[in-house]
């Protein structure tokens, strides 16, 4: 049950934070995994840490020739977990203080480089009958809020709405596609008053706590396991029983 | 049956599953035994849960518990997780998934009686026995509730419409337990399964020609699944593997819209 031996996974975004932690969970599920991040020496350095079974393979999400160059040189991806995202910023800034300069990364990062993960990743999958595609959402992307989220909000949702129709596309081919609609996590660092701001997010959520990496990735291998084939085209919240719909 | 990861392992933990002796009700009951879980077969009939509960017993080396429940009957509840309580000290898991749909009968043709007698077991059923649980849970700090409801409480239909109303009931009620019982420690979810190759559904692919087709067309993936798949789904919102899931909706479903 829930064994991903001689399974490829790849995890963008995987440098830090959760997406180190989704590459974590899914090594001890024995998959072997690859290790994407922005930055090649943040990926080295994820993949050292994360040890066995984990492969550095750096690439900006965004910029399609370098996704297709960087999955070409790979042998076979089962499992394409794609996290890496552009978060709001530190300092919410509200649509109409935005300029229209300030639009773009949010789209590129959270949609576009969804789009371009998966295009260079379904084929082989279709052709082989089975694969996963697990995208790492928020529940700013089907719920409206006013903390100034809007671009990244808009992206993740576009995310949403992509994943529903590839699952319908691809559902006959043996490959399926959730979203996780994850909530508030864990800041890695911070300063002190990051740190009580995350306490008190953590009062507002039902479960008292924030979200762990651990957490997203127990639900990626559980979403990725053969245990988990008939479902597809699904948003599975994980954010500790905050409403969002 | 082991699990690679041990954050979906149920060693010690105990289980109900309403309903258990056929359908997928008696596949969860497998499944959670073969991950380590003491389990607890329920059904009206008692001879019929002696004997799930022996075999699934047999099959997986689990503690299993035969204690017969008619969930529609709000007075037998309290005494029978009393008596669950007695037999194994805890309850770790609770899955509500009895529930039935005696008959097609249209909103035009609906009578009161037969309204009152769905309601009974699918919604005040799960109702009273996650009251009487959660107090259980409470004491040893938590578990999770699980509601089986079904893709029909999100689409209706004229001649399910008092089956789709009760689980649309139990898919709100989830949320509203979710929100109550979270500082207690208790999780409640809903897994909303498609249509699987069950008893009631071989009978319908044996009798009804086209029926297989019309089933499975009406899922993303265009067939039936194997009644073995939902115990994954089980186990995910039953263990730790779901810890920060609570007050959510699964659908087991071949990919059906919610």
């Amino acid at each position: 049950m829930f064994d991903l031996s001689g399974k490829t996974a790849l995890v963008t975004g995987a440098g830090r934070g959760v997406g180190a932690g989704i590459a974590r969970v899914l090594l001890d599920a024995g998959a072997s995994v690859l290790v994407n991040d922005l930055l090649p020496e943040r990926a080295k350095a994820s993949a050292a840490a994360l040890g066995r079974g984990a492969t550095a393979l750096a690439f900006d999400v965004a910029n399609a020739d370098s996704v297709n160059a960087a999955v070409a040189s790979c042998a076979t991806i089962d499992i394409l977990v794609n996290n890496a995202g552009i978060p709001p910023s530190m300092r919410p800034v509200k649509f109409r203080d935005m300029d229209v300069t300030e639009w773009g990364p949010y789209i590129d990062v959270n949609l576009y480089g969804v789009l371009n993960c998966v295009k260079a990743t379904v084929d082989q999958m279709c052709e082989r009958g089975w694969g996963r595609v697990i995208t790492i959402s928020s529940g700013s992307g089907t719920v409206g809020q006013s903390i100034g989220v809007s671009l990244y909000a808009a992206g993740k949702g576009a995310a949403i709405s992509f994943m529903r129709h590839l699952a319908l596309e691809t559902a006959r081919n043996g490959v399926t596609a959730n979203t996780l609609a994850i909530g508030m996590m864990e800041r890695e660092g911070g300063d002190e008053s990051s740190r009580s701001v995350t306490a008190k997010m953590a009062a507002s959520i039902p479960v008292g706590r924030v979200g762990r990496p651990g957490d997203i990735g127990h639900a990626c291998v559980f979403l990725a396991s053969d245990e988990a084939s008939w479902i597809t085209g699904q948003t599975i919240a994980v954010n500790g029983g905050s409403v969002t719909t | 049956m082991e699990s690679k990861t041990s954050m979906f392992d149920l060693t010690g933990k105990v289980a109900i599953v309403t309903g258990s002796t056929k359908g997928i009700g008696r596949y969860m009951a497998k499944g959670l035994a073969a991950a380590g879980a003491s389990v607890v077969v329920s059904s009206r009939k008692q001879d019929l849960c002696d004997s799930v509960a022996a075999e699934i017993a047999a099959e997986t080396g689990a503690n299993t518990f035969a204690k017969a429940c008619h969930v529609g009957d709000w007075e037998a509840i309290p005494g029978f997780v009393g008596a669950v309580v007695e037999r194994f000290g805890r309850i770790d898991v609770l899955v509500n998934n009895a529930g039935i749909n005696p008959a097609r009968v249209s909103v035009s043709e609906m009578s009161l009686d037969f309204w009152r007698k769905v309601f009974a077991v699918n919604l005040e059923g799960p109702l009273r026995m996650s009251q009487c649980v959660a107090e259980v849970m409470k004491s040893h700090g938590g578990g999770s509730i699980i509601n089986i409801a079904t893709m029909a409480g999100y689409s209706g239909g004229s001649t399910i419409c008092a089956y789709g109303a009760s689980k649309a009931g139990l898919i709100n009620l989830t949320k509203s337990m979710a929100q109550e019982w979270a500082p207690d420690r208790i999780r409640v979810n809903v897994l909303s399964p498609g249509p699987f190759m069950t008893e009631m559904m071989e009978g319908g692919a044996r009798t009804s020609p086209g029926f297989y087709e019309l089933v499975a067309g009406g899922t993303f993936q265009k067939r039936i699944a194997d009644p073995n798949e939902i115990i994954g789904p089980v186990l995910y919102l039953a263990s730790d593997a779901s810890s920060f899931v609570t007050g959510d909706d699964l659908s087991v479903s071949g990919g059906m819209h919610k």
